[in-house]
């Protein structure tokens, strides 16, 4: 590192300059010069005296504990020559030339480019060469140079052994003996100084004289500058070194001009004994000097003067010598009134300026004293130096009162660092050792002294300084505030400094490509290109460009644009914790992130900022740095997107393009930017592809609920598909919201991108960035234009199953680094953050310090709360490869059909398998359009149980759609009944485990019954792939759907229009019994001769047989309306309830009873069928209800009576019976297409009801015959003889499986009279009984069937008539019998209220005997 | 004519960050003092945080009169106020180019430095008023009930 430049002690170090010499690599060199500046320091003890005698002025032994101090530099500096008279240690006095032993240069070229070395730089006086790496046995290429070199016989080439062998002695002992030749050719140097009268002030007349141009105002002006040095540089042979101690004039003759100039020889004596390090010389000098200056009002050198002595007085306080403290020549008196006054001279811990008084103390050289005396020389100083500007020629050059005044506030800044002039301090100062943290103890002097004292340094108009000049005091100053902790004017000074630096880097860019012959427009690669050299201030690829970053950032720092630096050592920390700590912390530190940079938007001074960044801009652009333009444009389109201009913006989207395209086009491939805007990925969603179908999942209980009561291999019931929806399975719902993805199918991510800016952001590539199992994602480009939002698709494909985390996007944004962006779907929210603020200034800007947290208490304690705004991760579940299945075909044309009511159509729908998995999983479910409109009317309150068991049995029963499944379909098409509800019929259970073979073709069969309001309706499989049998799944499975929308029109077939029931009447049956009757009594024969004469009947009874007592039966009356345009056959069947089975609902179908008639299109006709009376022992019992949900109290709206609800209920199972044992089926007889007829449309009027009811009592009177007396001439017809004892028998049945207590009443009458005739034809003559008419029985057991006989007389002819009633003695609340096995009355709930109100509220009840017995009787012949 | 003049009165929140800054032209001129030269005062404003920072520690309680902070270019000279609430207030004096350094002519202006005085062309103390009177407008302002406070960046950090 090289020494500081504004160091105090700087005017005590001799500057050398190292030069590179033949072939040497760049970094062989720096490494040399690193060496080279590791032994800078000489000892003068060590140093060997020169013989030579009138060169011993120097001689080492003058001092020997004094020390030198190379100031080695690789930068010379031609700028400032015209000050090195005035400053000696301006000067370059030696030039080392460094060469590379193992690159073999030729020694010829070597000593030839020292010599050119010597006209380049011949103001130095000493040119030396060191061979480095070279062996340590080989001084013979120094040698042979030496011997060229005739006449020189000091040393030039000086080998440097390499650094392994060399040891550190070494390199001490080369510097040593460099250190005695150039020791004796400074005090050549110094004689001649001596032997000249005076010396002209810098800025003298005659010093501007050497310069091309005369005027003030431009002398320090650049090219001046370089005109001066050119002419130096071209004066190579003629030119003598001595050439550039120019200007010395002899005008001067007056005896004050002579002391004067004496006196100024004197002090630059001085200052060449302080640089050779013999310090007490050089105090001694400088304060005779200073006598004189101060004698002749040389104010000027007097200051400089001073300012030696103090810079000797600091030195000799490090080196710890004992000395005498001189008699400082200070102002006389009444100058120091005329001076103006400053503030600091009236400081009370400054003593007025005493010139008698300081010198004798002996105290006064205590570092404390001197660090006292050092503030009071440099008011001094400045005093004169002020002073001195009064007289033309003789006034200071800014840069030296600036650098002094620099110098001077560096020495008190470290002094306030290290809390004194110590030893610590001094070694600072002199020898640029690191200062150790500072511990501050006093605030002694203070800051704000410190800063106000370097703010003098401040150049007032800053323009007049060359850019160099500015930048070395700018550089001084911020630097000076920065010890003292003044960021913020730090910040000021710097940014000074970078306003001055662009125009000055550009200048040189400008100058620098015109030297090379390019248009300075042909810009940054012409300047890069360093191999041209051009520029002068071409910058060093590695240090230089990271020390302008530095400061830059710093800069950005005490602005607030950048968080603070401790930010710095904790991103590494950060960085681990991101890889070890889970991804919640993952997700809060991105967090984290967007908040600290939210908080440093939200600190500072917005303009400033903007302004900063700007100019940071223009300097990397200016220098060029590639990096710096891009970080600083990014950073200002991050702290302040909102306060830009459009045109700003554009400007900066163009420039970040650009930079990078010329950074490309040189090659630099790493030339990015991180992009500026934390929200640019706003959401992350799965798209539903319209045709994969997303799989849904469903838990494994709902295929075992499917699979309950079938065999688990069977396939599952369409009846009890569990894919229907239900409402109150919500766990259904929230599987079904889960996005699920398949192995090996492309998912579409929709991507949404903002973009705020008013330029088009140009993003090279997305790609999501997903933990879990791996994801193939193509990636995206897309250009987002100004201002909106922006969705992209990003197909990705899954690798393996297993879930998925997408917690983000990789996006790389043209320009911009690829980055990670999580997803803020949610902006920042001001009110979570802490408004407490418990740092303010430019401390908040740092980023916060975490508190640790003890162990013990962290465990109790919650964790941190989370910060917002929280990162959206999206979870996927990815599935096992799932088959998919389109629709191939299907038997239908356009995908419609027309079926008539009734009817059942059978369509072919043909899936074929677009994968490679099989489907094994099939589940047909349909919708169609009455499902509905029946679940409407079902939510309707105010239906009837019956209303609502009828609709309830619509929608479980007759669904539109069945799937007709496989073998089964066969035998079902032909068959005429086709009952789809027997889904429960064992022939499923064979094993089908493949439906859909992978990239195969199935055809399953679907049959669509017409119902009333049908129209349109869809097939729905859900599919998928199980892999295993069902029993073994085990946590969820996935099905995917097709769908295939069916349109139907269904047209009506046959109607019904009416219903009757109407009693059958023995008497017409037996008709041909009073045919046959001629035949005598020859009882009830064969059929044939019965039927007769209607047609219908005739065929009626033959098929009804006679095997049953004809009074069993009723007539069914229906009017059948054919409402197709077409001829239809019908044919109603009729069964025997008694045959029918529970198990095969098929059964007594065969054979039995049936009608057909042929009906026209529009005709109505009537069908009569004979109906087996029902019995039904409770009818009344409540209404089921289909739907499982079964409600628990089923309010009537309507109010209804008792009895209007035992009607209602005893119609609704009367007509369920009927229902069961008829059924009818309709054919088109052109087409042969069939379907059933509804007869659900029936109702059942009380008066019906009778007429089917099979009574509970059977009360039958007959009479019993006795050959020759009694002959049954019909069911219910006898034909007696008069006068004859004869026997009535009733015949009592109880069919309940109660007990009852009967009367039974006997009432004969006569027949064929009027209601009361019987009464006046006075019955009892004729017709006399053996016993009472009313008699009480005994209680007639469940089941029981009596007889009581009751013994009669006809005393006379005629017809008779004989009915029966039975009336319930003693029921109700008495019931002792009702106790006994009457198991519907009565009954209390579980909860002690009657189950039935009906059940209970029946009352008496009288059964009357269906027929009349019939008695005719006749004498006998 | 050296009488100083008021160039710049600057409001800093309790965050450091302007709530108002409003630069008076010297000399009376038609157009609008230009960004550049109300950048320039923000600059100097801020730096000013610095002064603040380091005598904070010094100041006693209820001493809200920072007095000279620094002066700038021998011409301005800063002052400052600090409220209880935190708010600073910066008052920007252009005391007129008094400071005569030799050549140091130029930007000086309307007070043709005449005035040979040393410096400081105000007294200390002699800007409490201004200060007094700035910090009450402020506070009328602040208690306007319809004033939506920290609009400009001074309520939120």
């Amino acid at each position: 590192m090289s020494l500081d430049t504004l160091s105090y002690a700087t005017p005590s170090r001799i500057k050398a300059l190292i030069l590179p010499l033949g072939r040497i690599k760049r970094s062989r060199f720096s490494s040399f010069v690193t060496r080279l500046r590791g032994s800078n320091i000489v000892r003068l003890g060590d140093v060997t005296p020169d013989s030579t005698p009138n060169r011993t002025l120097f001689s080492p032994q003058g001092f020997p504990s004094g020390q030198l101090i190379y100031d080695l530099t690789v930068s010379f500096d031609r700028e400032h020559e015209y000050l090195e008279s005035f400053e000696p240690y301006r000067r370059t006095y030696l030039i080392i030339a460094v060469a590379d032993h193992t690159e073999s240069n030729d020694p010829e070229v070597l000593s030839q480019q020292l010599e050119e070395l010597k006209f380049l730089y011949p103001r130095a006086l000493y040119h030396t060469c060191l061979v480095f790496d070279s062996p340590p046995i080989a001084p013979d290429p120094t040698e042979s140079p030496r011997s060229k070199n005739a006449g020189e016989e000091r040393l030039v080439f000086i080998p440097v052994p390499a650094k392994r062998e060399s040891r550190s002695p070494s390199m001490r002992t080369i510097m040593c003996d460099i250190t005695s030749v150039l020791l004796s050719e400074l005090s050549g140097l110094a004689r001649t100084i001596q032997a000249f009268p005076t010396i002209d002030s810098p800025l003298s007349s005659e010093n501007q004289a050497a310069s091309a141009s005369g005027g003030r105002d431009h002398r320090m002006s650049m090219p001046v500058g370089l005109g001066a040095n050119l002419t130096v540089a071209g004066n190579t042979g003629a030119a003598s070194k001595r050439m550039t101690m120019t200007g010395f004039g002899s005008a001067s003759v007056s005896e004050r001009t002579r002391n004067k100039g004496k006196g100024r020889v004197n002090i630059v004596i001085a200052s060449l004994y302080l640089l050779v390090g013999r310090v007490p010389d050089a105090l001694k000098e400088f304060v005779e000097g200073g006598n004189i200056a101060k004698n002749n009002n040389d104010h000027l050198w007097h200051g400089k003067a001073l300012e030696g002595i103090g810079i000797c007085l600091a030195i000799l306080v490090h080196l710890k010598v004992d000395f005498q403290m001189p008699l400082i020549p200070y102002p006389t008196v009444e100058v120091t009134k005329t001076t103006k006054s400053s503030p600091s001279n009236s400081k009370p811990v400054t003593p007025s300026p005493d010139p008698g008084g300081v010198p004798d103390t002996a105290l006064s050289t205590s570092p404390a004293k001197i660090n006292e005396l050092l503030g009071e020389l440099l008011e001094t100083i400045l005093n004169l130096y002020t002073r001195s500007a009064n007289f033309a020629g003789e006034s200071i050059p800014q840069i030296c009162f600036s650098e002094t005044v620099i110098r001077f506030s560096k020495l008190r800044a470290t002094t306030y660092i290290t809390g004194g002039l110590n030893d610590e301090c001094l070694d600072h100062v002199i020898f640029g050792k690191p200062l150790p943290p500072g511990k501050n103890s006093k605030i002694i002097p203070y800051r704000a002294e410190i800063s106000t004292l370097v703010m003098r340094g401040y150049p007032s108009p800053l323009e007049s300084l060359m850019v160099l000049d500015a930048t070395r005091v700018l550089s001084g100053i911020s630097s000076v505030l920065g010890i003292i902790g003044s960021r913020r004017r730090k910040a000021l000074m710097t940014r000074e400094l970078v306003k001055i630096l662009i125009p000055g880097l550009i200048q040189a860019r400008v100058v620098g490509a015109a030297e090379v012959g390019v248009h300075p427009a042909a810009g940054l690669s012409a300047i890069s290109g360093g191999a041209l050299g051009g520029s002068p201030l071409d910058l060093g690829e590695g240090d230089a460009e990271s020390g302008v970053m530095e400061l830059l950032e710093d800069l950005c720092r005490a602005y607030g644009v950048l968080p603070g630096r401790g930010g710095d050592s904790e991103s590494p920390s950060a960085a681990n914790k991101k890889e070890s700590r889970n991804e919640g912390i993952v997700s809060s530190l991105a967090t984290a992130e967007v908040i600290a940079e939210q908080e440093i938007r939200a600190f500072g001074w917005p303009a400033l900022k903007i302004h900063v960044l700007r100019n940071c801009t223009a300097l990397c652009e200016a220098l060029p740095d590639f990096h710096g333009v891009l970080r600083f444009t990014t950073q200002l389109l991050r702290t302040a997107d909102a306060d830009l201009t459009k045109e700003e913006q554009m400007r900066l989207s163009t420039t970040i393009s650009r930079t990078v395209g010329a950074a490309r086009k040189l090659g630099l491939p790493n030339v990015e930017a991180d992009y500026w805007d934390q929200f640019l990925l706003r959401d992350v969603e799965v798209m539903e592809n319209s045709m994969w179908r997303p799989p849904i999942s469903h838990s494994k209980n709902e295929l075992m609920d499917a699979d309950s009561d079938t065999s688990p291999s069977a396939p599952i019931e369409v009846d009890k598909n569990p894919f229907i929806y239900n409402p109150f399975l919500k766990k259904t719902e929230a599987a079904v919201a889960e996005p699920v993805l398949v192995k090996g199918e492309a998912a579409e991510f929709r991507v949404t991108l903002q973009n705020p800016f008013e330029f088009d952001v140009e993003v090279e590539s997305i790609t999501l960035d997903a933990t879990g199992v791996g994801l193939e994602v193509q990636k995206v480009g897309v250009v987002i234009n100004p201002y909106r939002t922006y969705q992209v698709a990003v197909y990705a494909t899954p690798q393996q199953s297993g879930s998925i985390k997408v917690t983000g996007c990789k996006i790389k944004v043209f320009g911009c680094r690829e980055r990670t962006f999580p997803i803020f779907t949610e902006g920042l929210d001001n009110r979570e953050r802490d408004t407490k603020r418990k740092r303010y200034g430019l401390k908040a800007a740092d980023p916060k310090v975490e508190r640790p947290v003890s162990t013990v208490s962290g465990r109790l304690s919650k964790p941190p709360p989370q910060l917002r705004p929280i990162p959206k991760n999206l979870d996927l579940t990815v599935v096992e490869s799932q088959p998919l299945l389109v629709v191939k075909s299907t038997s239908l044309s356009q995908s419609a059909l027309m079926v008539l009511e009734g009817e059942r159509r059978v369509f072919n729908i043909t899936f074929k398998n677009l994968s490679g998995t099989d489907v094994d999983l099939l589940v047909f479910s349909f919708r169609d359009s009455t499902t509905g409109r029946i679940q409407q009317a079902l939510g309707d309150k105010g239906n009837s149980p019956a209303e609502m068991y009828e609709l309830e049995l619509m929608l479980a029963k007759k669904r539109a759609f069945v799937w007709h499944r496989g073998n089964k379909a066969t035998p079902g098409a032909n068959g005429t009944s086709n009952n789809s509800d027997g889904g429960g019929s064992g022939d499923g259970a064979g094993d089908r485990a493949v439906f859909v073979p992978g990239h195969g073709v199935a055809t399953f069969e679907v049959e669509v019954l017409g119902k009333p309001g049908l129209t349109h309706g869809s097939v729905q499989a859900d599919y998928g792939h199980l892999g295993i049998p069902r029993n073994e799944v085990t946590d969820r499975f996935y099905t995917r759907q097709v769908v295939f929308p069916v349109t139907v029109t269904v047209n009506a077939s046959i109607e019904l229009a009416r219903v009757d029931f109407v009693p059958f009447s023995t008497d017409l049956q037996f008709d041909s019994f009073n045919n046959t009757q001629m035949n005598g009594v020859g009882g009830l024969k064969d059929e044939q001769e019965g039927v007769g004469q209607k047609g219908q009947f005739k065929e009626l009874f033959r098929r009804m047989g006679l095997k049953d007592d004809p009074a069993q039966y009723c007539l069914m009356l229906l009017d059948l309306r054919n409402a197709w345009p077409q001829a239809l056959k019908i044919r109603m069947n009729v069964r025997d309830p008694f045959s029918k089975n529970s198990e095969d609902p098929e059964s007594g179908w065969e054979g039995s009873f049936y009608a057909e008639d042929a009906l026209q299109a529009g005709h109505t006709s009537r069908v009569i069928l004979p109906i087996k009376r029902i019995f039904l022992q409770n009818p009344s019992h409540p209404i089921p209800s289909l739907s499982a949900n079964q409600r628990q109290f089923v309010v009537s709206t309507t109010k209804v009576s008792v009895e209007q609800e035992r009607q209602s209920r005893e119609s609704f199972w009367y007509r369920e019976e009927v229902l069961d044992c008829v059924r009818g089926r309709w054919e088109e007889i052109s087409t042969g297409r069939s379907g059933d007829i509804e007869l659900r449309g029936i109702r059942l009027s009380p008066r019906m009801v009778e007429t089917i009811r099979i009574e509970d009592i059977g009360v039958d009177v007959s009479v019993k015959q006795v050959e020759e007396q009694v002959r049954k001439i019909g069911p219910a017809k006898y034909l007696v003889v008069t006068d004859n004892f004869l026997t009535l028998v009733t015949t009592l049945t109880n069919r309940t499986t109660r007990t009852v207590i009967p009367l039974l009443r006997l009432l004969p009458a006569l027949r064929n009279q009027g209601a009361n005739g019987g009464v006046a034809m006075d019955l009892t003559r004729r017709f006399a009984f053996n016993g009472l008419l009313q008699q009480s029985l005994r209680p007639l057991e469940a089941g029981e069937v009596r007889v009581v006989e009751i013994g009669f007389v006809v005393l006379c002819k005629g017809e008779f008539e004989i009915s029966a009633s039975v009336e319930e003695v003693r029921r109700g609340g008495s019931g002792r019998d009702g106790a006994d096995g009457d198991g519907h009355e009565g009954v209390l709930g579980p909860d002690g209220i009657p189950i039935d109100v009906v059940a209970k509220m029946i009352g008496k009840k009288t059964w009357v005997s269906r027929e009349m017995c019939v008695v005719v009787a006749r004498d006998l012949e | 004519m050296s009488t100083p003049k008021i160039s710049c009165i600057a409001l800093i929140g309790r965050n450091n960050s302007p709530l108002h800054l409003q630069t008076f032209p010297s000399q009376p001129q038609s157009q609008p003092p230009s960004p550049s030269t109300t950048l320039k005062y923000h600059f100097l404003t801020h730096a000013t945080l610095d002064v603040f920072q380091s005598r904070l520690p010094l100041k006693s309680n209820g001493d809200s009169d920072f007095g000279l902070l620094y002066s700038i270019d021998e011409e301005l000279a800063a002052y400052g106020w600090l409220t209880n609430t935190g708010v600073k207030i910066v008052v920007v004096v252009d005391v007129g180019g008094a400071g005569a350094v030799a050549g140091g002519g130029g930007a000086g202006g309307g007070g043709g430095g005449a005035g040979g005085g040393g410096g400081l062309g105000v007294k200390d103390g002699e800007l409490k008023g201004v200060f007094r009177a700035l910090q009450t407008a402020y506070i009328r302002l602040v208690c306007n009930p319809f004033y939506e406070l920290g609009v400009g960046g001074g309520g939120e950090g």
